[in-house]
């Protein structure tokens, strides 16, 4: 075991590579006939993820909201904790919408976000790289609100260009102890923005980010433990 | 083409392969026929070749599919599949367990005919089932080795 643990530490040390510069996150709708109110509504999810807009995505999603992806089942506040966690480790995004399928209270698009790995994310450390990841989702959209989503995402795909490292950690940690990577509780929707946005967020380096998020994570325990 | 056909040409394109009816699925998808997937680019044979290798690696399969949706040409479904791993596949050999599949797809349709597909395909939910030595060999040969699956062949 020990051995395992060290040779896996030494190829993510191996597969660190330059982050290259940062800055606002963009998301591009393609090939879209996504005009109605139920469409934009799916979208806007999206695009409040991506902007770092908790407030807006916590509106858009319904109370009862569940998210059942990738081995996953969220409630609304864990999906959105999780979103924060992916966020804060991801640099340089851009997610394109490339198909956009809509009938009744349903539609589903299909995604492909590039990002930088600047952060710890899933239990895994930063990796600085540049990654692709593809997916397809479905969201239920029912009053303006989100009810339901499905997601399956080439995770596989992901961890295969994170490297060999991550793949390991997840083989003994989760497959063979099987331990499940914690969830990420929520945290309030000032999360990332400073000044009212992500912006100042997004243009940190690797380095400030990690101070930020220590600094805020710490901030908020310090306040959950004075009201309780 | 009309909404039903385009559903129906979609969803036959699943049922032909979980059939192992060959013939049928040659003649639903295009000569020009594309698939996108799990890291995978395949054209109409490999497809056909991949499907044939999953076939004969799982037994007892049986697909449903809780959201199908169809706008203009294109349908998009999400899919659960049952199987019983009972052969060798991408490398990994046969453990006799229950698997269950979950994944979602796209596919455009003109003329009767698949032209296009994307998937996704809860890949890493099956290696957990399958047991972590999968997923071990998986990083050690793929990703640390760089060592290639072979492109799929169509047998027939």
């Amino acid at each position: 075991m020990r051995q395992i643990t060290i040779l896996t530490f030494l190829i993510m040390l191996a597969s660190i590579s330059k982050m290259s510069g940062q800055y606002i996150a963009r998301l591009e709708v393609k090939k879209s006939n996504a005009n109605s109110e139920t469409a934009k509504t799916a979208i806007l999810v999206s695009q409040s993820i991506l902007e770092a807009n908790w407030t807006r995505l916590d509106s858009l999603l319904d109370d009862n909201f569940v998210y059942r992806g990738d081995g996953y089942t969220f409630s609304k506040n864990q999906y959105i904790g999780f979103m924060q966690s992916m966020r804060s480790a991801f640099s340089n995004f851009e997610m394109y919408l490339d198909n956009t399928v809509e009938e009744g209270d349903m539609v589903s698009i299909r995604f492909v976000s590039k990002a930088v790995n600047t952060g710890k994310f899933m239990g895994a450390p930063a990796t600085k790289k540049n990654l692709e990841v593809n997916g397809i989702f479905m969201r239920k959209i029912k009053n303006g609100k989100v009810m339901e989503e499905w997601q399956t995402t080439d995770l596989l795909g992901t961890m295969t260009q994170i490297g060999g490292g991550s793949l390991f950690f997840y083989a003994v940690f989760v497959g063979g102890f099987n331990m499940k990577p914690k969830l990420p509780d929520r945290l309030p929707n000032d999360f990332l923005n400073i000044g009212g946005n992500a912006h100042a967020f997004d243009k940190m380096t690797a380095k400030e980010k990690k101070r930020y998020l220590k600094k805020y994570r710490k901030d908020f325990q310090q306040k959950r433990r004075n009201q309780a | 083409m009309e909404k039903q056909d385009v559903k129906k040409t979609a969803l036959a394109v699943s049922l032909a392969i979980m059939d192992g009816n060959w013939k049928a699925l040659d003649l639903l998808l295009d000569e020009n026929f594309t698939y996108t997937g799990d890291g995978f680019i395949f054209t109409k044979d490999e497809y056909i070749g991949f499907m044939q290798d999953m076939k004969s690696a799982f037994s007892n399969l049986k697909m449903i599919f809780p959201n199908v949706l169809v706008d203009g040409n294109m349908a998009s479904v999400q899919f659960i599949s049952t199987a019983v791993n009972t052969g060798s596949f991408m490398g990994a050999p046969s453990n006799g367990k229950n698997l269950e599949i979950h994944g979602m797809f796209m596919r455009v349709v003109e003329n009767g005919k698949v032209m296009r597909e994307w998937q996704t395909t809860d890949l890493l939910g099956v290696m957990s089932q399958i047991g972590f030595r999968a997923i071990l060999g998986y990083a050690l040969f793929v990703v640390l080795f760089k060592v290639k699956q072979a492109r799929p062949k169509r047998k027939f």
